[in-house]
C-alpha cells in the first residue's frame, strides 16, 4: 500500500484482502495451518489454531520482516516446525505449519514454494481487481465530471441567452430612444430649414433690393450670382452673365485698371475705387468692397464683391471742386476789388480830416470813415468765414498773456461802452497762470465778436468778461471764457441757431442792429479750431451769457501767482498786524466781485456795499476809534455831492488820517472827474480794472506815507507812487539829447509816464523850444554838439529871470543827464542851474521816479494850467502822446514846422491803385521822407536797380508782376550785389508787404517771398509811420531766431530786457537803431582818426559807450571806453588799435542783432 | 471589544483588498448585470484581464480559436469562474505580504487554501457530480480570517499562534480566548459583506465545527473533507494542525473509500494543473 492509501487507514477497517488470502491458502493446502498477523497490530487477524507460544510467534514475525524468504522455527516440543513469511502488500505476516505428511526437507521446500506461489497468485489477483475497481471508479467520476461540465455548459448557454435577452432589450430601448431623437431632430431641422429658407428668401430679396451691386464668384473667377442692382448698372441680364468669367467686366485693353483682386491673399478690399465695363461698353467708376468666401473647411471657395457706382458722384465732385476753386478765387478777387476802393476811401477820409474842415464837414467825413470801416469789417468777416470753411486758417502758436489780452480788449471797448452807459468788467482769478501758447489774434477775434455783439445788444448794465483755467493736463491748458451781458437776450427757440451761418436772433434784428451775423459763426469755428466748444445761455430780456472753451499749450516755469498776491499789504500800513480792511463801494455787483476777489487774493479782508449811505454813517460814528477801513475803493458812478462832501470831511478829519481812497473812473478822454475828488482821492484807477494796475496802485497808496520817510533809493515804492501820480498829473517834458539811440531810450521811458515829450537835439534847439512853449520838466544831456547842456541850462535860467512875474518856484525843473559820473559833475550841473541829475546810462526806474518827483512838486500849483495847455498843444506841435497802455513811443513831426531833425530816408512805394497811391504818398511825404512810386512789380525792380531805398512798401496784388514775385527778384539781386558791391546799398532792403486780410495764408506767403513785415490795408497813417520808424532806422533783418543770449556774448539780452521791462519790441527797436547809427559813427571815427581829430573820436566813442552800456553790450562798452580814453590823451596810434576792437565788437553785436527774431510783425497793427 | 465585524471594518478601512475586486464580487451577485458591464470593469485591471484570458485559453476549455475579447472570455468561463478569478487575483497579493513569517506564514496559508480549494472542487465535481466553483471559492476563503487577524491585530494573532498546541484544542478555542472571535467567524462576516452565496458563507463558518449532521455533498461537508485530506498531505496552515472530521463525513469516506483513494491519488496532478490555471503559486 502506498502513502496515499494510508491516509484513510484510520477510516478503513475491512481487512478483506487478508481474509481473501487465508481462504485461498486454505483451499490449496487444506492440511496446513495458517495465521495472518497484521504487522502494526501484532494480533492474529485470521487463522487456524496453532499451538505455539506468543514468544515464538513474535520472534518469527520479527525474523520474517527482516527476510524476504520464509523463516522457520521449531516449537518447544521440538517436533513442530513453524514457518513465517512477510507479506508486504498486506502489511502482515503469514505464519504457517506444514501438513503432517510433509516430513522431508524437499517436501517442505515444495510446500513452502506452493505457499509462496499462492501468495503471489493472491497478490496478482488482488492488484488486478484493485486496478479494475479504480478504473471503474475513475469511469464513474469522469462521468460525474462530464455531468458537471454539461451543467456548466448549460449554465453558460443560459447565461448567454440571458445576456442576449438583456442586450436585445437594451438594443430595443436604444433603438426607441434613437428613433425619438431622430424624430425630434428632424422636426428641429425642418424648423431650421424653414428659417433658412426664409433667410435665404430675405437675403435674396435684400441682395436684389440693395442699392449696391453685388456679385459672387467661384475660385475660377466664374460669376456665380449677381443681384438686380448689378444688372441695372451693367445692363447685363442675370442669365447672360451667370457662369461667365469675371473678365467680362474688364475691357480687353484696359485690364490693369480693373479690380481683379479675386485671387489675392484673402485680404478684404474696402472702399477701393476701380473701373467696371458695362454690357454696352460704358466705363463705370465704382467703389468696391470685396472679401473672400470660405467653405466649411476654411478654404477659400470664392469671392463676394459689392460695388457702388460713383461715376456720377465723381463727376459731380469734380464739378464741385472746380466750382469751389472758382469760389475761392472769386472771394480772393472780391477781397481785392472791394477792399481797394474802400481802402482808398478810408485813406482819403483820413487825409481830409487833416485839412481845414468845418464841423459839418468833419461830421460827414467821420460818417464816411465809420461806414467804410463797417463795410470793411463785414467783408473781413465774410472772408474769415470762407477761409475757415475752406480749412485754410492756420493757428499761430506763440506765447501770450490771456489776462493782458482780455484787459486790453476790455479797456479798448470800455471807451465806447461807457459812453453808452455799459460797464465792462474783466476778471481772471489771480492764481490762474495766464501765460499760454496759442493764437492771441484769433482769441481776441472771438472775444471781440462776442463782446462786440454783447455791446450791440446791451443798452445799459454791464458786460462781464471772465476767464478761468478749468483743466490742466500735461502741457495743455483748457481755458473757459465767458462774456455775460445784461442785454436784450435771445429767445429760446433761436438760441440753437445763433451759431449757424448768417443768423442773428431773427431777421428783424439783423436790420435793427446791423451786422452779418457771421461773428458768432466765426467764433464757433475758431473755438472748434482751438479744440474747444462754444455755447450760450440766455434769458430773454435779462441778458445772455456766451461761453467758450479753448485749449492752449502751457508755458513752463510760469509763476503760479502774481507777485503781489503773496505780498503782505498789511505790512505797509503802520503797525498793522491783521489783514488790511478794505471796503468796496459800487452799485455794480460784478464790479464789486472783481475787485473783491483781487483784494482777497492779496490777503485783504473785504467788505462791500452798493449803498454808500450806511458807510457814511458808520465812518462818521467810528470817530476817534480809528477808521473801520484802511482802504476804500469807490466807483465814480456812485459819487454824488453828499458823498463827496462826506468823504472830503472824512479825509480832512484829523482823527482819521489813515483811510486810503481809490476812485474807479472810466477811461478815455471824455471823463470829467469832479474837482473835489482830487483832495479825497489817493489814487485813481481806470475801469475796467486791470490786475497789474490795481497791484501797483495799492502798493503805492498803502506804502505812500512810508515811502516819503524812506530813502529815495527805495525805487520800487517811489516808482509806484509816481506812476500813480503821473497818471493824473501829466505834463510836458522836453528831452534834450543829441544821440539818436539815447533819444529813443529816453523817449521810450518818458512815454511810460504818460507825459507829452518833445525832443531837442542840442542845446540851441532846447533854448528855442523853451522860448516857444511851457515845459513842466526838461531832461538835458550835458555833452552835445552846437550848444552843450551846461550852456543851454544857463541860457534857460537867464531867460526865465527875464520873464515877468517869474518866481523861483515857477522855474522849470531841469534834470541833467551825464555819463561823467564823477563827483564834481553833479555840482557842475547844479551850478549851471539844473535841479537834479541822473547818471547815464539812464535807467527806466530812475527816469520815471525823477519825473514823478518833479512833476508832483509842481502839480498842486499848476494842475489846471497844464490841463488847459495840453489839448491845444497836441495838435499844434504834432507830438502825439500815446495812451499809457500802449508802450510804443512815437516821435513825429509835421515837417516844416518841426524844429527837430528828421530821419532821412528814401522809400519806394509799389502800389497799383491810384487812390491808394495818393493816400500812401501823402502819408509818407507828410513825414518828410523822400518817396518814389512804382505801379507794379516790374517797375519796382527797375526802381530798385536805379536807386538805393531804405524801405520798400510793396502791395501784394498787382498787375504785370505781383508783390511776391517782385520781392523774390529783389532778394536775388541783393545776393548778387552783396558779392560785388557791399557798401553802396544796404545788404538787404526792408520790404514791407501791404496786404488786405485776404484768404490765403498771407503772412506765411509774405515771409516765404522774402518780405520782412507786413501792413494790413487800409493803410493808416499811424501804421505807416510806425513801420517806417521801425524799419528805416534799422538795418535789414532776415535772420532767424537765436534767442539764447549768453551773458558773455556781444550783449546780455536778458539783462537788457529787464532794463526795458521785458518789452522786446522796444529793446529790439533800440538795438537795431543803435546798430545802424554806430555803423555810420564808425566811419566818422575812422576819418577823425585819420585826420587826427581826437575831439570827434572822444565824442563819438563816448556816445557809443553810453548806448552800449544801456544795452548791456559789455564788449563794445569796454572797447569804446578804451577808444574814448585814447582820444582824450591824443594818442592816435593807440586809437587805431582801440578802434579795431570797437569795430570787431560792433560787428559781433551787429551779427547778433540780425540773428534776433522779427518781433511784433505777426500782429497787424 | 473585538468582534469579527470590528476587525473586518478595520481591515476594510486599511484598503487591503483592491477596490476593483470588491466591486466585481458585488456585481457578480447582481443578476441584472450584463457581460458588457463586466467587461467595462475588468478591463480596468490588466492583471485581471491577463488571468482571465490565460484561463479561457488554457487546454481546459480547449477552444478552437484563441479568445481575445474579455466579454467572450467571461462567457466562456462563466460567472462563477469569473468571480473565483477575481477573488483569487485580489487575495493573492495579500498573501504575499508576510509580516510575521517566523510564527505565521501567509505563504503557507496560501498554499493550504489553494490546496483546499482545488480539492474541494474535485470532491464536488467527481464525487458529487456538482459544480465545484462555489467549493473552490469557499476553499480559497475559508481561512481568510487569519489574514484579517494578522493584518489588524498582529500582536494578538501572534500570541494565538505561539500558544496554539495542536494536540490539545482546536485553533478556534485559542482565538476565542485570546482575541474574542475566530477566523471562521471573521470569514463568515466577510462572505456576508461580499454577498457571497449562502453555502460558501456556511462552508467558511463551519469548517472547524464538528457537526453531528452534515451532508457530505454540501459545501461545509466538502470543505471539511478537503481540509482533512489536504492536511494529511501536509498542506497545513500551522504545522501539525490536523482538523477533525465530523462523524457523518467520516462515515461517508469509510463507505466510499475507494473513490477517495482515487481522488487523493489524482489530487497532486490536479493541483499542478490548477496552479497553472489559477496562478495559485505562492511566488
Amino acid at each position: 500500500m502506498d502513502v496515499i492509501d494510508d491516509i484513510f487507514n484510520e477510516v478503513d477497517d475491512s481487512f478483506q484482502s487478508q481474509k481473501d488470502l487465508f481462504l485461498l491458502l486454505e483451499k490449496h493446502m487444506a492440511d496446513a495451518k495458517f495465521q495472518i498477523v497484521l504487522n502494526d497490530r501484532d494480533t492474529i487477524l485470521i487463522g487456524d489454531t496453532m499451538d505455539i507460544g506468543n514468544d515464538l510467534k513474535d520472534s518469527l514475525i520479527r525474523k520474517a520482516k527482516k527476510e524476504s524468504l520464509p523463516v522457520q522455527m521449531v516449537a518447544k516440543d521440538g517436533v513442530l516446525k513453524v514457518f513465517a513469511l512477510s507479506i508486504d502488500s498486506l502489511n502482515a505476516t503469514l505464519i504457517c505449519t506444514l501438513p503432517p505428511h510433509v516430513t522431508t526437507p524437499s517436501d517442505e521446500k515444495i510446500c513452502l514454494e506452493q505457499i509462496k506461489l499462492c501468495i503471489d497468485l493472491f497478490e496478482t489477483r488482488k492488484h488486478l481487481d484493485e486496478e479494475k475497481e479504480l478504473i471503474e471508479i475513475q469511469k464513474i467520476q469522469m462521468k460525474r465530471q462530464l455531468k458537471v461540465l454539461e451543467i456548466k455548459n448549460q449554465e453558460i448557454l443560459e447565461e448567454n441567452h440571458r445576456n442576449y435577452q438583456i442586450i436585445q432589450k437594451q438594443q430595443a430601448e436604444y433603438a426607441d430612444k434613437l428613433k425619438s431623437e431622430i424624430d425630434a431632430q428632424t422636426k428641429e431641422l425642418k424648423i431650421v430649414n424653414d428659417q433658412l429658407k426664409e433667410i435665404s428668401r430675405l437675403q435674396k430679396k435684400t441682395l436684389d433690393v440693395a442699392a449696391t451691386a453685388i456679385i459672387t464668384l467661384d475660385m475660377d473667377q466664374k460669376i456665380v450670382n449677381v443681384n438686380d442692382e448689378f444688372c441695372l448698372i451693367t445692363n447685363y441680364r442675370k442669365k447672360d452673365i451667370i457662369g461667365k468669367h469675371y473678365d467680362i467686366l474688364k475691357s480687353g485693353e484696359d485690364m490693369e485698371a480693373d479690380a481683379s483682386e479675386i485671387e489675392d491673399t484673402g485680404k478684404p478690399v474696402y472702399k477701393t475705387q476701380c473701373m467696371l465695363y458695362t454690357k454696352d461698353g460704358r466705363k463705370l467708376t465704382v467703389i468696391k468692397n470685396a472679401d473672400t468666401i470660405y467653405d466649411k473647411f476654411k478654404k477659400p471657395s470664392g469671392r463676394i464683391e459689392s460695388f457702388v457706382d460713383v461715376t456720377d458722384l465723381i463727376e459731380a465732385r469734380e464739378k464741385a471742386e472746380t466750382a469751389n476753386i472758382a469760389k475761392s478765387e472769386f472771394l480772393a478777387n472780391m477781397s481785392h476789388e472791394i477792399r481797394t476802393p474802400i481802402n482808398a476811401i478810408l485813406g482819403m477820409a483820413e487825409i481830409i480830416m487833416e485839412t481845414r474842415l468845418d464841423e459839418e464837414q468833419i461830421d460827414l467825413v467821420q460818417t464816411i470813415n465809420t461806414e467804410s470801416e463797417a463795410l470793411l469789417g463785414i467783408i473781413n468777416d465774410i472772408l474769415d468765414f470762407s477761409k475757415i470753411e475752406a480749412g485754410k486758417l492756420e493757428l499761430e502758436l506763440i506765447s501770450f498773456d490771456i489776462r493782458t489780452l482780455m484787459e486790453d480788449l476790455g479797456s479798448g471797448i470800455a471807451i465806447r461802452s461807457e459812453q453808452k452807459g455799459v460797464r465792462i468788467y474783466v476778471y481772471m482769478p489771480c492764481d490762474h497762470p495766464s501765460i499760454v501758447i496759442g493764437d492771441p489774434g484769433r482769441l481776441r477775434q472771438i472775444l471781440m465778436n462776442l463782446v462786440g455783439n454783447a455791446l450791440k445788444f446791451t443798452h445799459d448794465g454791464e458786460i462781464f468778461i471772465l476767464a478761468k483755467i478749468i483743466e490742466k493736463v500735461a502741457d495743455k491748458i483748457k481755458v473757459y471764457f465767458e462774456v455775460r451781458d445784461t442785454g436784450i437776450g435771445i429767445p429760446k427757440k433761436q438760441q440753437d441757431r445763433i451759431f449757424e451761418s448768417f443768423t442773428q436772433a431773427d431777421g428783424s434784428t439783423t436790420r435793427k442792429y446791423g451786422g452779418t451775423g457771421l461773428g458768432t459763426t466765426i467764433s464757433k469755428q475758431l473755438t472748434e479750431l482751438m479744440g474747444g466748444e462754444i455755447g450760450l445761455e440766455s434769458d430773454e430780456g435779462k441778458g445772455s451769457t456766451f461761453w467758450f472753451t479753448t485749449v492752449f499749450g502751457s508755458v513752463d516755469n510760469q509763476p503760479e501767482k502774481e507777485p503781489l498776491t503773496s505780498l503782505n499789504l498789511a505790512s505797509l500800513i503802520d503797525n498793522r498786524k491783521g489783514p488790511v480792511q478794505a471796503m468796496i463801494i459800487d452799485r455794480h455787483r460784478t464790479g464789486r466781485f472783481v475787485i473783491a476777489n483781487y483784494l482777497k487774493s492779496f490777503g485783504c479782508d473785504v467788505h462791500e456795499t452798493d449803498d454808500p449811505e450806511p458807510i457814511t454813517r458808520m465812518m462818521a460814528a467810528s470817530g476817534q476809534h480809528g477808521p473801520p477801513f484802511h482802504l476804500m475803493i469807490v466807483d465814480s458812478g456812485i459819487l454824488d455831492e453828499t458823498w463827496i462832501n462826506t468823504l472830503v470831511q472824512l479825509k480832512n478829519s484829523e482823527t482819521m488820517p489813515e483811510i486810503h481812497v481809490i476812485i474807479q473812473k472810466p477811461g478815455g478822454p471824455a471823463t470829467a472827474i469832479p474837482h473835489d475828488l482830487t483832495s479825497i482821492a489817493n489814487a485813481y484807477i481806470t475801469r475796467p480794472v486791470k490786475l497789474k494796475n490795481l497791484q501797483s496802485i495799492l502798493l503805492s497808496v498803502l506804502a505812500g506815507k512810508q515811502a516819503k520817510e524812506k530813502e529815495p533809493s527805495d525805487e520800487l515804492q517811489e516808482i509806484s507812487q509816481t506812476e500813480q501820480n503821473v497818471t493824473e498829473a501829466k505834463g510836458n517834458i522836453l528831452l534834450v539829447e543829441d544821440y539818436p539811440a539815447n533819444q529813443i531810450i529816453a523817449l521810450t521811458f518818458l512815454a511810460e509816464t504818460g507825459c507829452l515829450v518833445e525832443l531837442a537835439e542840442n542845446g540851441q534847439q532846447a533854448v528855442e523850444a523853451f522860448k516857444n512853449k511851457h515845459y513842466d520838466l526838461i531832461f538835458m544831456d550835458m555833452q552835445m554838439p552846437v550848444m552843450d547842456g551846461y550852456d543851454a541850462t544857463k541860457t534857460i535860467r537867464s531867460l526865465e529871470r527875464e520873464k515877468p512875474g517869474q518866481t523861483a518856484e515857477k522855474a522849470v525843473p531841469i534834470i541833467a543827464m551825464t555819463a561823467n559820473a564823477l563827483k564834481g559833475d553833479k555840482e557842475k550841473c547844479l551850478e549851471a542851474g539844473a535841479n537834479d541829475y541822473v547818471p547815464k546810462p539812464i535807467r527806466k526806474k530812475q527816469i520815471i521816479a525823477t519825473v514823478g518827483k518833479w512833476l508832483q512838486l509842481t502839480k498842486a500849483k499848476r494842475t489846471t494850467d497844464i490841463g488847459l495847455q495840453q489839448t491845444p498843444n497836441k495838435e499844434k506841435t504834432g507830438l502825439v502822446q500815446k495812451p499809457s497802455d500802449t508802450d510804443i513811443p512815437e516821435i513825429r513831426s509835421t515837417g516844416e514846422t518841426s524844429p527837430f531833425k528828421k530821419p532821412s530816408a528814401h522809400i519806394l512805394l509799389v502800389e497799383d491803385n491810384k487812390s491808394n497811391q495818393k493816400v500812401a504818398l501823402r502819408h509818407i511825404r507828410s513825414m518828410g521822407f523822400e518817396v518814389d512810386l512804382a505801379e507794379n512789380g516790374k517797375e519796382a525792380i527797375n526802381a530798385y536797380l536805379n536807386n538805393a531805398y531804405d524801405l520798400i512798401l510793396m502791395d501784394v496784388q498787382m498787375p504785370v508782376m505781383d508783390g511776391y514775385q517782385a520781392t523774390g527778384v529783389i532778394r536775388k539781386l541783393e545776393l548778387k550785389q552783396q558779392q560785388n558791391n557791399y557798401d553802396k546799398k544796404p545788404a538787404r532792403t526792408p520790404i514791407i508787404a501791404a496786404t488786405a486780410n485776404a484768404i490765403e495764408g498771407d503772412r506765411d506767403k509774405c515771409v516765404s517771398a522774402g518780405m520782412d513785415d507786413y501792413l494790413t490795408k487800409p493803410l493808416k497813417k499811424k501804421d505807416i509811420v510806425e513801420m517806417i520808424e521801425k524799419w528805416v532806422m534799422l538795418p535789414s533783418m532776415d535772420r532767424e531766431t537765436g534767442e539764447d543770449a549768453e551773458a558773455d556774448g556781444p550783449m546780455n539780452y536778458k539783462e537788457a530786457l529787464l532794463e526795458f521791462d521785458g518789452d522786446e519790441t522796444i529793446l529790439n527797436r533800440i538795438l537795431f537803431n543803435f546798430v545802424r547809427l554806430i555803423h555810420a559813427q564808425l566811419d566818422v571815427i575812422e576819418k577823425a582818426i585819420e585826420k587826427g581829430d581826437s575831439e570827434t573820436v572822444v565824442r563819438e566813442s563816448h556816445s557809443i559807450k553810453g548806448a552800449a552800456s544801456n544795452l548791456i553790450a559789455d564788449e563794445l562798452f569796454k572797447a569804446s571806453k578804451e577808444l574814448e580814453e585814447t582820444g582824450k590823451t591824443h594818442m592816435l596810434n593807440e586809437s587805431r588799435e582801440a578802434f579795431l576792437k570797437v569795430k570787431n565788437a560792433f560787428h559781433r553785436l551787429d551779427a547778433y542783432a540780425r540773428s534776433l527774431p522779427i518781433k511784433g510783425s505777426g500782429e497787424p497793427k | 471589544m473585538i468582534t469579527a465585524q470590528s476587525l473586518l471594518q478595520k481591515f476594510t478601512n486599511m484598503k487591503t483588498l483592491p477596490h476593483l475586486a470588491i466591486k466585481l464580487s458585488k456585481m457578480i451577485s447582481d443578476d441584472n448585470r450584463t457581460i458588457q458591464e463586466f467587461e467595462e470593469v475588468i478591463k480596468m485591471d490588466p492583471t485581471m484581464v491577463l488571468r482571465l484570458l490565460r484561463l479561457v485559453n488554457s487546454p481546459y476549455y480547449a477552444l478552437r480559436q484563441k479568445c481575445t475579447s474579455i466579454s467572450d472570455a467571461v462567457i466562456y468561463v462563466g460567472m462563477d469562474n469569473l468571480r473565483n478569478i477575481v477573488v483569487t487575483t485580489a487575495l493573492k497579493d495579500i498573501y504575499k505580504v508576510n509580516p510575521n513569517e517566523s510564527v505565521f506564514s501567509r505563504k503557507r496559508l496560501w498554499l493550504h487554501s489553494a490546496a483546499v480549494s482545488i480539492c474541494s472542487q474535485m470532491i464536488s465535481e467527481r464525487i458529487f457530480a456538482k459544480k465545484g466553483e462555489n467549493a473552490f471559492l469557499c476553499g480559497i476563503l475559508h481561512d481568510i480570517g487569519f489574514i484579517v487577524e494578522d493584518q489588524t491585530i498582529p500582536d494578538l494573532f501572534i500570541e494565538v499562534c505561539k500558544t496554539y498546541d495542536p494536540k490539545k484544542n482546536s485553533i478556534t478555542d485559542y482565538e476565542l480566548e485570546i482575541i474574542g472571535t475566530d477566523h471562521s467567524a471573521i470569514g463568515n462576516t466577510l462572505a456576508n459583506d461580499w454577498k457571497l452565496p449562502e453555502e460558501v458563507r456556511k462552508g467558511i463558518k463551519q469548517h472547524h465545527k464538528i457537526m453531528t449532521t452534515v451532508e457530505p455533498s454540501s459545501i461545509p461537508g466538502i470543505i471539511q473533507i478537503a481540509e482533512f485530506m489536504v492536511s494529511r498531505l501536509d498542506y497545513t496552515t500551522i504545522p501539525e494542525m490536523h482538523p477533525e472530521l465530523s462523524p457523518p463525513l467520516k462515515q461517508y469516506i469509510h463507505d466510499n473509500i475507494k473513490e477517495f483513494r482515487l481522488l487523493a491519488r489524482e489530487l497532486p496532478e490536479e493541483m499542478a494543473k490548477a496552479r497553472e490555471l489559477h496562478d495559485l503559486d505562492a511566488e
